[in-house]
């Protein structure tokens, strides 16, 4: 089975979803789906080969990357002409200003990496698009990125008392560091990353793994690790309660 | 009232389809439910057995069962009766003329048994003219439910009799042998039923053409080919679609000894989805139980030999769900495992 192929069927099929499917069920629906096609699943015994499988673990993969971050999946719910209330509520319901805000659900959330997507972002970006979907293929070297390093934003880190998700990312982008790099160094899940990043915790695994987490990635970024997953699971509890 | 028989039956190059032809003069509405799964000893006749008990018992339904294990019959054995005098072979060697008079009664009431074939080996190559002298017969019979319990293979018979059925019945083991069976078994009941749509849609050619070019359309899967067909001719796929979705088999999964094994059944119907293209609904569950052995050894059906037993609500459950479609699939294995 080659990738065109399977490209006939949607995201939104690839992983049993519904085109008004919350986060919730996006994160349950992907990791069903790890589970049926892979390596050893019954499921899939004597239909599948194991290149098929893996190609289609890859198309999972690639699904829940757009599915699962509202912006992505906006972009994608616009070029195939799908109408999902879901992210129209996440993109309407807002200021004009506040469009970036708007796309996370969680309510500690503060603000989006500053190399994000647009702010005029109901308008299709295709480059952009493109670029998301390729996240999953992106740089999965061992190798420390280089990056200018800027006093102020030095400054910024040691400062730092919060530890916002949108802080990891700035300083994840700061530092150079893919989400594959980052995936690759701490042996956390790209999608958990991810969700350390927007504050969803609903996406994120049980407590205590969350704090190791964030324990090892705070550590990859320069930070404090003590000082800011206590700040970080401080609001994870909170949220939780 | 109307019959509820769907002209579902599939022909192949040497074989013209087999015509149904609609009754005029039904008296009730009939259902005719196949029991199917294409491996042996995956509990086929256990569960046509039991859900005729519960229809006759619990719905008070006339309800018919027929042992179509041609070679292999032993439904009979399950139900607690002796072989009957007259089975299948004397229909197919015209000693009987009428299908009814081979209707043998059971101990439960409202239940009834065509036993079939056993003595000739045969007797499971029937020819075509009698597979449709059968099927007219089948239909005529006196009942509000007729239950096909389909013998293991992918014998043309067999995917005849599964695809002439208003609601086909495919029993899966959580082992990949019976995985691998259950595939090849979907697999090839989709092929066959597309042949007679093949033949009903004059679209052989269609066909024909995208299967030649099948490497470079990438049409690797069932699901595939309905889609090119879509592409290359939007009202055909869509009339091959429409008639595609008549082929929704249900499926139910014995021998359940943990949630993984229940989620195995949510699995497969997932994959279905994806790589026939084709809706197979998981109807539900039966558990691993050593009473089914007690049960077949003491030649007793386990409903009325264990009444307490845990596949009593088991099977009421997807007896119940049968009967309305609408009832969502209740997951709480795990509260008794």
């Amino acid at each position: 089975m080659n990738k065109n192929n399977n490209n006939k069927l949607s995201y939104y099929e690839i992983l049993d979803l519904t085109e008004n499917a919350t986060r919730k069920e996006i994160v349950e629906a992907y990791q069903k789906a790890k589970g049926i096609y892979g390596k050893d699943s019954m499921a899939v015994y004597s239909l599948y080969s194991n290149e098929d499988s893996t190609e289609m673990l890859n198309l999972i993969d690639e699904a829940y990357q757009v599915l699962i971050n509202p912006q992505r999946r906006e972009i994608y719910n616009k070029e195939h002409n799908i109408n999902s209330h879901r992210s129209v509520v996440n993109i309407f319901f807002d200021k004009p200003g506040e469009i970036k805000r708007a796309f996370v659900e969680t309510p500690n959330f503060k603000r989006m990496p500053e190399n994000d997507i647009s702010e005029e972002s109901p308008e299709i970006n295709k480059e952009a698009f493109k670029a998301y979907v390729s996240i999953s293929k992106q740089d999965m070297t061992p190798t420390l990125p280089d990056y200018k390093s800027d006093d102020e934003m030095e400054i910024k880190i040691k400062a730092e008392d919060n530890f916002y998700g949108d802080f990891f990312a700035e300083v994840r982008s700061y530092k150079n560091m893919s989400l594959g790099y980052v995936s690759n160094k701490t042996k956390v899940p790209i999608y958990h990353i991810e969700a350390v990043e927007r504050e969803d915790y609903s996406a994120l695994p049980a407590r205590v793994y969350t704090i190791g987490f964030l324990k090892t990635y705070s550590r990859l970024l320069g930070f404090d690790q003590e000082k800011a997953s206590k700040a970080y699971i401080e609001r994870y509890d909170k949220a939780i309660k | 009232m109307s019959i509820l028989w769907n002209k579902r039956t599939a022909g192949n190059q040497e074989q013209v389809p087999v015509e149904t032809t609609e009754q005029t003069s039904g008296e009730r509405s009939k259902h005719v439910w196949a029991v199917g799964g294409g491996k042996g000893g995956v509990g086929k006749t256990l569960i046509a057995a039991n859900l005729g008990i519960m229809l006759s018992r619990e719905a008070g339904k006339r309800v018919i069962l027929v042992d179509l294990d041609l070679g292999g019959a032993n439904l009979h054995t399950c139900i607690g009766i002796d072989l009957p005098k007259f089975t299948l072979s004397d229909f197919v060697q015209r000693d009987v003329d009428n299908l009814e008079e081979l209707v043998v009664e059971t101990p439960i009431k409202n239940l009834g048994l065509i036993s079939g074939a056993q003595d000739f080996l045969d007797i499971a190559n029937i020819k075509h003219s009698q597979k449709q002298r059968f099927l007219t017969h089948l239909k005529n019979l006196d009942a509000d439910y007729i239950i096909l319990d389909l013998g293991a293979g992918t014998t043309f018979n067999t995917l005849d009799f599964f695809l002439a059925s208003d609601l086909g019945i495919i029993t899966l083991v959580p082992e990949p042998t019976s995985i691998e069976n259950v595939y090849r078994f979907i697999k090839s009941a989709f092929y066959r039923r597309l042949k007679t749509i093949e033949s009903t849609l004059k679209i052989k050619q269609l066909i024909d053409e995208i299967m030649h070019k099948r490497v470079e359309n990438n049409v690797n899967t069932p699901a595939d080919l309905l889609t090119q067909i879509d592409a290359m001719d939007p009202v055909i796929g869509q009339k091959v679609r429409a008639e595609m979705q008549l082929f929704s088999p249900k499926l139910i999964i014995n021998m359940v000894r943990s949630q993984t094994d229940v989620e195995l059944g949510h699995a497969v119907s997932s994959v279905c989805k994806k790589y026939f293209g084709i809706d197979v609904e998981l109807l539900g569950y039966i558990e691993y139980d050593n009473l089914v052995w007690q049960s077949v050894r003491k030649k007793a059906p386990i409903l009325l030999e264990f009444p307490n037993s845990k596949l009593v609500s088991n099977f009421n459950r997807i007896y119940k769900k049968l009967l309305n479609p609408t009832i969502k699939f209740v997951d709480d294995v795990t509260e008794r495992l």
